[in-house]
């Protein structure tokens, strides 16, 4: 398992290094704002989706699994591997943007707000990125691989974009005072807790059925 | 004798090839060739012996282990060889080694080093660059430096020039001798399999059609050239693949044993003459008359 992990660390660890000073940067020059926080969760799923299907395409197009199996590796520790590297890389990012919030001054419904944001965010991000391997276990790259060489990034890059800019505007036009404090008072640390543990369990529910589905497909 | 490898009544369908009732042993210490033509069945019965794919039903154990509970304790002691290479092709040779030394528990550095030495390849090389018989030397290389009790290699040999071929059948036959391994190799190129099998299987469309000693097989399988005023009627109807020829006729007998004694006046006369078979005119015999 360890030497899945150590091969496919790269990718993520590179998409960290290459977001996080754009992101220092950014609260430097222009403060915590709306866009900022919304710019972070962005960032983190683009950081992390990017890789897993970097990874998925890699393996496919080098037969990688094919190499695994001749090893003395389960599906059970393939899949596990795969879908730890974007658990322990979202929790970095929540970890890292947590940080970033607590350093920064600004108010308190400003930062449970962007708390809140960033654990849906989060959750967000990692039921994707088990979507994706989920359907790489079921039916394998072959079948994505153009889609998944260009078109699906294409497609996560817009749609993040897309989400963005609407909740930028929806921010700057909707909400009274009243609002945000309604929503604030949902983004409660219990409420994080919870969410939190709820997105984790439907994560390895998705781990578990990737396991079978690794298990009953051919290379 | 202990067996390292069981199969029992292995059935795997495909539309369009079905492996079916397959099986068969390896005892310890020995090396067991599986011939077949081109679709026998010979990789996909491997295929499901490494646990690669999956039978529709039947048994394979393995050191009397079985996969569903064992899958990494067997494949620690396996060394396998498939019928194609698959390596991460952007890493380099060294880089192969050390992620393949993660898996197992008995790999040895050195040996490792000394094959690489032997094979003359470079570590700092990238698996892309290597040529097929490299490649294929890189594979042997990690199949061997984990000290494997198993060998299992699906057409090692193919597509690899003569002088490579040699050379890596008799670091095999070494092996077997030198350290009791067990081998299961498959191969449409019998040569290889004349110089170092014990045991033969043969498989046609997805079928054993044919399983024994190799010295055995070589010495009951004869090919009798005869005149037919000779040799009795009968006796020609115990031969496979009878045909006439300008100067006589000649057939192929599966129980020279059983012939010889009937024969031994004929062939003191010079008129029927015998001659050895080699694994492929066997192979034939049963593709041809299937």
């Amino acid at each position: 398992m360890l030497g899945i992990l150590k091969k496919d660390f790269f990718l993520y660890v590179l998409m960290f290094l290459l977001f996080v000073p754009l992101e220092v940067m950014s609260v430097y020059k222009d403060r915590l704002s709306w866009g900022s926080t919304v710019s972070f969760a962005s960032q983190m799923m683009i950081a992390v989706l990017l890789p897993v299907v970097g990874s998925e395409s890699r393996e496919y197009l080098t037969s990688g699994y094919r190499f695994l199996k001749s090893l003395p590796v389960t599906d059970r520790e393939i899949v596990q591997a795969k879908h730890a590297l974007p658990l322990g890389f979202v929790a970095l990012w929540v970890t890292y943007q947590y940080v970033l919030l607590g350093l920064v001054p600004a108010s308190e419904k400003f930062l449970l707000l962007s708390r809140g944001y960033v654990v849906v965010m989060a959750n967000v991000c990692l039921l994707v990125s088990a979507g994706i391997l989920y359907a790489a276990c079921r039916f394998g790259m072959g079948r994505f691989t153009k889609f998944s060489a260009m078109g699906l990034p294409v497609l996560i890059g817009v749609a993040i974009v897309l989400v963005n800019e609407g909740l930028l505007r929806w921010f700057r036009r909707v909400p009274t005072a009243q609002g945000l404090d309604a929503l604030a008072g949902l983004a409660s640390w219990f409420s994080l807790v919870v969410l939190c543990c709820a997105g984790l369990g439907l994560y390895w529910l998705i781990v578990r059925a990737s396991v079978k589905a690794k298990a009953a497909r051919e290379e | 004798m202990e067996n390292v490898l069981e199969v029992r009544n292995l059935t795997k369908s495909y539309s369009e090839f079905t492996l079916a009732d397959v099986t068969f042993s390896l005892p310890k210490g020995c090396i067991k060739g599986v011939i077949g033509p081109n679709g026998a069945g010979k990789t996909t019965a491997i295929k499901i012996i490494m646990n690669q794919i999956r039978a529709n039903s039947g048994e394979v154990e393995v050191f009397g282990l079985n996969y569903r509970k064992d899958e990494k304790a067997i494949k620690n002691r396996i060394g396998y060889v498939g019928e194609e290479q698959y390596f991460y092709l952007n890493k380099s040779v060294g880089w192969t080694g050390r992620f393949v030394a993660q898996y197992y528990e008995r790999w040895d550095e050195n040996r490792f080093d000394n094959l690489l030495m032997q094979f003359r390849i470079s570590r700092s090389k990238k698996t892309r660059e290597l040529s097929k018989g490299m490649k294929v030397k890189l594979a042997f290389a990690l199949a061997l430096a984990h000290d494997p009790d198993l060998l299992i290699l699906d057409e090692p040999t193919s597509g690899l020039d003569p002088v490579i071929r040699r050379e890596l059948l008799d670091l095999l036959k070494d092996i077997c001798q030198e350290q009791g391994k067990s081998v299961l190799i498959s191969s449409h190129i019998t040569d290889d399999l004349v110089r170092i099998a014990d045991y033969v299987t043969f498989m046609h469309e997805g079928r054993i059609i044919l399983e024994s000693e190799k010295d055995d097989l070589l010495s009951n399988w004869k090919r009798i050239h005869f005149r037919r005023s000779v040799l009795p009627p009968e006796v020609v109807a115990t031969l496979s693949h009878v045909e006439d020829h300008m100067f006589g006729s000649s057939g192929i007998t599966k129980d020279f044993r059983a012939l010889k004694d009937n024969l031994a006046e004929a062939i003191a006369r010079e008129d029927v003459k015998v001659e050895n078979v080699n694994l492929d005119d066997i192979l034939i015999t049963f593709v041809k008359g299937a």
